[in-house]
């Protein structure tokens, strides 16, 4: 009984302290389609976003969409990545609603990491379901015979 | 993060002693912090608070409770505990050579929301990692056979 009580408070605990987060982090940052929402006041404002995907663009703005929300990029006429790559950038608000970026960097090999990281993860679960198997009575899991 | 193989990969070369017996929850611990954070945020990729909810707990905190949670499941609690907090302990400092322009890791949390991170090289460079990881991890374990060997002899 003491055992599951600490499951439960350790459980607790955890889902506590995302919720925090939740509640209390976006005020610790400015994301980059809140400051174009008002971007006569945040213009000049250095902003920087990180893994945004890029939905579209053309005649050098790039249009990312983090979170759903979409953020338009000014980069050089030349840089045309295409769409469903993730970038990077470090740029500052321009107050004609838009971003003006300084540097842009591309991360071509997101979805390869993704990918290899299901090796690890499938090998590891086939491995636990193989060596364990869970006791609902005893509420514990066990070791295979 | 790092990919989840080149984690898996640097932390068996450091399963020695007392972690090999407890390697499959050593490897567990390895891919926590990841698989409780980033396999979420895969399906609610779209939602801010969220990623906020979710993204804390690849932090120390929140995952040493996640540690005493998976250990309470188990009858032989306290090596699955320090066995999971190694492997965390591990995929925590191999993170820490990474950068990110935006979020990052939060070391502190919940005391603060301070990110900080040695920048060495982007989450996704780890997969140039993989074959000398794996080299040294095979070279690691042919070297453990050996010595195995040579005591038995």
């Amino acid at each position: 009984m003491r055992r599951i009580v600490s499951i439960l408070l350790i459980f607790s605990a955890i889902i506590g302290l995302g919720a925090y987060a939740a509640w209390r982090g976006p005020a610790a940052e400015l994301t980059s389609w809140q400051a174009l929402e008002d971007s006569g006041k945040y213009a000049g404002q250095e902003i920087s976003g990180g893994y945004n995907r890029v939905v579209g663009g053309e005649g050098g703005y790039l249009t990312v969409a983090p979170f759903g929300h979409k953020v338009v990029l000014k980069a050089s006429p030349g840089f045309i990545p295409e769409r469903g790559e993730f970038l990077s950038y470090n740029g500052r608000v321009n107050s004609q609603g838009y971003i003006d970026v300084e540097k842009i960097y591309l991360h071509k090999e997101r979805g390869a990491k993704y990918f290899l990281s299901l090796i690890p993860l499938v090998i590891i679960m086939i491995w636990f379901a193989r060596a364990y198997k869970f006791n609902w009575r005893k509420f514990y899991f066990e070791e295979s015979i | 993060m790092p990919d989840l193989i080149s984690h898996c990969l640097a932390n068996r070369i450091f399963a020695q002693g007392k972690l090999k017996k407890y390697l499959l929850f050593f490897l567990i611990g390895t891919i926590l912090p990841d698989v409780l954070t980033r396999a979420p945020l895969f399906f609610l990729s779209n939602c801010y608070r969220c990623n906020w909810f979710i993204g804390v707990l690849h932090s120390p905190i929140p995952l040493i409770l996640a540690a005493a949670l998976i250990c309470l499941l188990f009858i032989d609690k306290k090596p699955v505990f320090f066995a999971v907090l190694s492997g965390i302990a591990l995929h925590l400092f191999f993170d820490a050579f990474q950068k990110h322009l935006v979020g990052g890791y939060y070391w502190l949390y919940p005391f603060s929301f301070w990110t900080g991170e040695w920048g060495l090289f982007w989450p996704e460079t780890s997969i140039k990692f993989i074959p000398f990881l794996l080299f040294a991890s095979i070279a690691v374990y042919g070297a453990e056979l050996y010595w195995k060997g040579k005591k038995a002899r």
